[in-house]
Parts: C-alpha cells; structure tokens; sequence
C-alpha cells in the first residue's frame, strides 16, 4: 500500500514556500497589467492540486504553475480580469494533455504548444484550445504507438 | 539527573518479529520502532522525509528531467522498487534491532544504495542461472516450457536490467518493480 501520510506531509510543506515563490513573479507579470494577490495563488494552488487529483497525477514542485503564469500572462487574449480564471483551466488542461500523451511529451514543450495555439488560432478560448489538443494528443498517440510497433519490429529481427 | 537521562534507563522492549512483514519490511520496522521507542518520532520522519526525496529523484531520472509530474501509477511503482531495495539491506542485518540503529545512524541514501547493490548482484545471480537454464535446455515439443524460456524469461530479464538502470532509461514507460527480480529468481529455480 502506498504510504500517502509521507507524501501529504512533504507536498503541504512546499506548498507554503510555493505561496511565496509564486507571489514573486508579480515582478515579471506586473509589466503586462497584471497582479496575483495571495488569495489568487491560494485559488490556483488549489486548482492545480484539484486537477493532479483529478487526473491520477503527483507533482514535486510548483514549476508548471510557475510556466503556465509567466507563458500566458504577456498573451494578447489575457488581461485582469479573465487572468486567474483562464489560469485555473490552463491547468486542468495541461495536466489532462499530460496522460493524453501517455507522458511522452515534456512540460516545457507542451506548455509552448498550449501557448501558441491559445495566442494563435485559438483567439484566446479556453475550449477552442482544448478541441485543438484533443486532436494534437490523437496524432500524437497515433505516431507514439507505429514507432513502438516500429521499434518492436525491428527487435525481432 | 535530567528527564532525558532518566528516560534513557527505561528498559525498551524489544521488536516483535511477527510485527514485521515481509512486505515492505522497513515500514514495519519504522513502525515497529516506533511501537518500541527505540525509534523517535522525529527520527521516523527524518528517515521518511529522506525516501520521499529519494522517489523524487528516482521519478527525475525517470523523467529525465522533463517533466515535474508523473502518474500516481508510475510514482507508486519508483516507490516500491526504492523500498525492495532498501528492504534487501534492512533484511541483511543479522537482527531487527541492528537495522534500526543502522536506520537511525546511517545515511538513509546510502543504504537504499547498498540495497540496490544487493538487488544487483541478485539479479545478477539470476543472469547466470538462466543461462545456465538455456544451456541445458531440453528438447521437448511442450510450447509452455519453450515459451517460457526463450521469450518469456528474456523479456522479464530485460525488463528488471531496465528498472536497475534508471539514468540509461531510453523509453518513459519501461519500467518494473524490483520486486519482480525475486519472481524471476524464482521462475528460474522452479524450471
């Protein structure tokens, strides 16, 4: 059985430094008119803690949070006061394209992928994006899966 | 005389093997421990602490580095393997007792490494004895035995090799317990 008493103790212990470490980036994002409040980051910590349950998933660190602001904050479609809601489905969203892509692809890529498109033919809806990563994911496990058969294939010879 | 000293004189009890499971075995020896006080709390949360960052670093390997967050699956099995292999050295002190003052006075990484040593030459162990098994192989029309020896038994073998070197994973997804060495071992005793 998995001890999770070990896991709860160490994951509440980051989370108060990561209140703190996120206040920080108020200094990167305040460029684009934009200020998380303690109470904002309260809310997404618990946003992504919602998703990684939702979707089977632990995380160490609060790197994706940190990306996931500092990425869609400069975007065009982002703005006070849609900012924290966006964030919370951004969230959601990249932890569900996480298992969608069989844990094949890295944070930092899927992060710019999600990026691109919200900025890009997305026009900034959360939904759009998620119909076009939905579709991204299906390609994707579609080439995973002909290179393992590929790769397999080729073991046997 | 201080409280501490005093409380040092308190005869301890000792560990109930029957307490200890051979499943994770030093969680039960943690809490057999504690059960004993010959084990503090504060030094059981020490020791655990110390695995957590352990099966973090395991999932970073695993990861290589590209990701922050893996499945409750994945994370479940790092976590099983990291302690079959600590449970391999816990195992090897001649008693309970010995392995927790082992526990208390050691690097918890360095034993969950000399664990791994342990589970090493096992599996190693089980190389030989599989060749061994190839070698004198029968010839027989029974699809079973065949099977189990020539696709079988490799893919399993492969499959451990992989789980022992974490840091030349070349696929996420391959991965195995440990644990699964000691079936191997003894499928290849059994054949």
């Amino acid at each position: 059985m998995f001890p999770s008493r070990m896991w709860k103790g160490l994951v509440t212990q980051t989370q108060d430094q990561a209140l703190t470490e996120l206040l920080t980036i108020n200094e990167t994002i305040r460029a684009y008119g934009l200020v998380l409040t303690p109470h904002d980051v309260k809310h997404l910590i618990s946003a992504r803690n919602e998703a990684l349950h939702n979707y089977g998933r632990i995380e160490f660190g609060f790197d994706v949070s940190r990306r996931l602001i500092e990425e869609f904050a400069p975007s065009p479609y982002i703005d006070a006061e849609n900012f924290v809601s966006v964030l919370h489905e951004l969230h959601d969203i990249f932890y569900y394209f996480k298992n969608e892509t069989e844990d094949d692809i890295s944070d930092a890529t899927l992060i710019d992928i999600m990026r691109d498109r919200f900025n890009g033919h997305c026009a900034g809806s959360v939904d759009l994006l998620k119909s076009s990563l939905e579709a991204y994911a299906k390609n994707f496990r579609k080439e995973l899966h002909q290179d393992e058969l590929f790769a397999h294939g080729g073991d046997d010879e | 005389m201080s409280n501490g000293d005093f409380q040092a004189l308190v005869p301890r009890e000792l560990v109930n093997k029957s307490n200890l499971r051979q499943n994770h075995y030093s969680i039960s020896l943690i809490n057999e421990g504690l059960r004993t006080r010959l084990l503090h709390r504060q030094e059981a949360y020490l020791i655990q602490t110390e695995l957590v960052l352990i099966v973090q670093e395991l999932i970073r390997r695993y990861t290589r580095g590209d990701s922050s967050s893996v499945a409750v699956e994945t994370a479940e099995r790092l976590f099983t393997s990291m302690l079959y292999a600590l449970d391999m050295q816990m195992r090897s002190y001649e008693r309970p007792e010995v392995a927790l003052t082992a526990l208390k006075s050691q690097d918890t990484r360095n034993l969950y490494k000399t664990g791994v040593e342990r589970v090493r030459q096992c599996f190693e162990e089980t190389r030989l004895l599989y060749y061994e098994i190839r070698r004198t192989k029968l010839d027989v029309p029974v699809d079973a035995y065949n099977t189990t020896i020539d696709e079988s038994l490799p893919a399993l073998l492969l499959s451990i090799n992989t789980a022992l070197c974490l840091t030349r994973i070349t696929r996420w997804r391959v991965s195995t317990t440990l644990s699964q060495s000691m079936t191997y071992r003894y499928t290849a005793f059994y054949i």
